[in-house]
């Protein structure tokens, strides 16, 4: 099943992931233009795309933002993908150890 | 290794129905793929789908002149970020090395490089790259004979992709996933207008991140009250229909890169009205 997800920062409602397996990735996007027809970025915006830190190690998604929302299993705290995702990033102990 | 290197290998042994007899004794190995004791062979897989599998097969020839077959398989998640894994080997020639994987040759969703570095090759020195390419079940990458591609370098992958609907007033606005490159083909979406304000107008906008490099507004206008669906394709020639379903031109062949976004601009959007089921054909390739 793949579960349907509502970003707590702009509202927007996404799939976890396509019906070609494919973990979606969602972004915010920007806030309408104000009255002189500027278009700022949302403050506070999620970017699920991977964060990669300067050893190529991937450590979790770019901005959490306010969080989100599952609409179809309310157990779930984010997608799945991304709690697998941040399950095998590098804890910073190891870099301690290392 | 040099000349005076000697190597005994198993290619000398004599088999019982020999007809052609090899002088093998004190040959130069036949590879050009040493691997010293402080080098490491290493992979590097970039996928978009989670769980692919890699099967990495390579015979080595050691020092007394054994001949070592080995195979090893490797779990590779999606988010295409670049995934290393280092074979630690012992001093040897690498004679041949075939990397396949449980993908479907349809779907070009795995790249790999295997390559002969000091230390991790996002820090350290890369002193051969062995092979590279789309990696799929029975078509893999193989050194020394086969073909390296680069990423970009061989058809896409064609996905049907569900965006995000965004809150009531707000703009559809869709990013390309970090890593990926997209060739748009096809967009289809719906507005639904409340019953006030002016009429609206349907526009797509194309930009870097930022700045905005392509602007497409349909010469109609939505009235209020009204659900269009919108389709957009890049063969269509202009707008070919009134009222919905409406059909409008794409731009054709719009590559777009990681991070930069496919957008609604309505014109007259009312905070009530809906913009909703986007979905995006594209071609996708992944950029490792």
């Amino acid at each position: 099943m793949i579960n349907r997800f509502q970003c707590l920062s702009c509202g927007g409602q996404y799939f976890e992931a396509q019906a070609d397996g494919i973990p979606y990735a969602h972004v915010c996007g920007p806030l309408p233009p104000d009255k002189n027809g500027v278009e700022v970025e949302r403050a506070g915006k999620r970017d699920e795309n991977p964060a990669i830190a300067k050893g190529g190690a991937v450590i979790g998604i770019r901005a959490e933002g306010k969080g989100v929302k599952c609409l179809s299993d309310a157990a779930l705290k984010e997608p799945r993908w991304i709690a697998a995702l941040k399950a095998r990033a590098p804890k910073e102990e190891d870099d301690d150890a290392a | 290794m040099g000349s005076s290197s000697n190597y005994s290998t198993d290619a000398s042994a004599v088999s019982p129905g020999r007809q052609i007899g090899l002088d093998v004794q004190n040959a130069s190995p036949p590879t050009g793929a040493y691997l010293g004791v402080d080098d490491t062979l290493w992979l590097m897989a970039s996928s978009s789908v989670n769980n692919v599998i890699l099967t990495v097969t390579y015979r080595l020839l050691m020092p007394d002149g054994s001949i070592v077959p080995n195979q090893q398989q490797v779990n590779v998640g999606g988010g295409r970020s670049p995934n290393w894994y280092p074979f630690t080997l012992p001093e040897c020639f690498i004679l041949g090395l075939s990397i396949t994987s449980n993908q479907s040759a349809s779907f070009p969703q795995c790249y790999v490089t295997a390559m002969i570095s000091r230390g991790n090759p996002v820090v350290g020195v890369i002193s051969q790259v062995l092979c590279q390419g789309y990696c799929y079940q029975i078509a893999g990458v193989s050194w020394p004979n086969g073909v390296n591609t680069t990423a970009l370098g061989a058809p896409g992958n064609i996905r049907s992709i569900t965006g995000t609907t965004p809150a009531a007033g707000a703009q559809i606005s869709e990013s390309v996933p970090s890593s990926a490159r997209w060739r748009l083909i096809a967009i289809r979406l719906t507005l639904t207008t409340v019953a006030t304000g002016p009429g609206r107008v349907m526009a797509l906008t194309f930009d870097d991140g930022v700045n905005i490099f392509c602007s497409d507004t349909t010469p109609l206008i939505q009235p209020v009250s009204t659900a269009w669906i919108y389709n957009y394709a890049d063969g269509f020639a202009g707008v070919v229909n009134t009222g919905s379903p409406i059909m409008a031109q794409l731009p054709q062949h719009m590559p777009l890169n990681q991070t930069w976004r496919i957008r609604t601009s309505v014109v007259n959007l009312d905070p009530a009205d809906q913009l909703s089921a986007p979905q995006y054909l594209v071609e996708e390739w992944l950029t490792v």
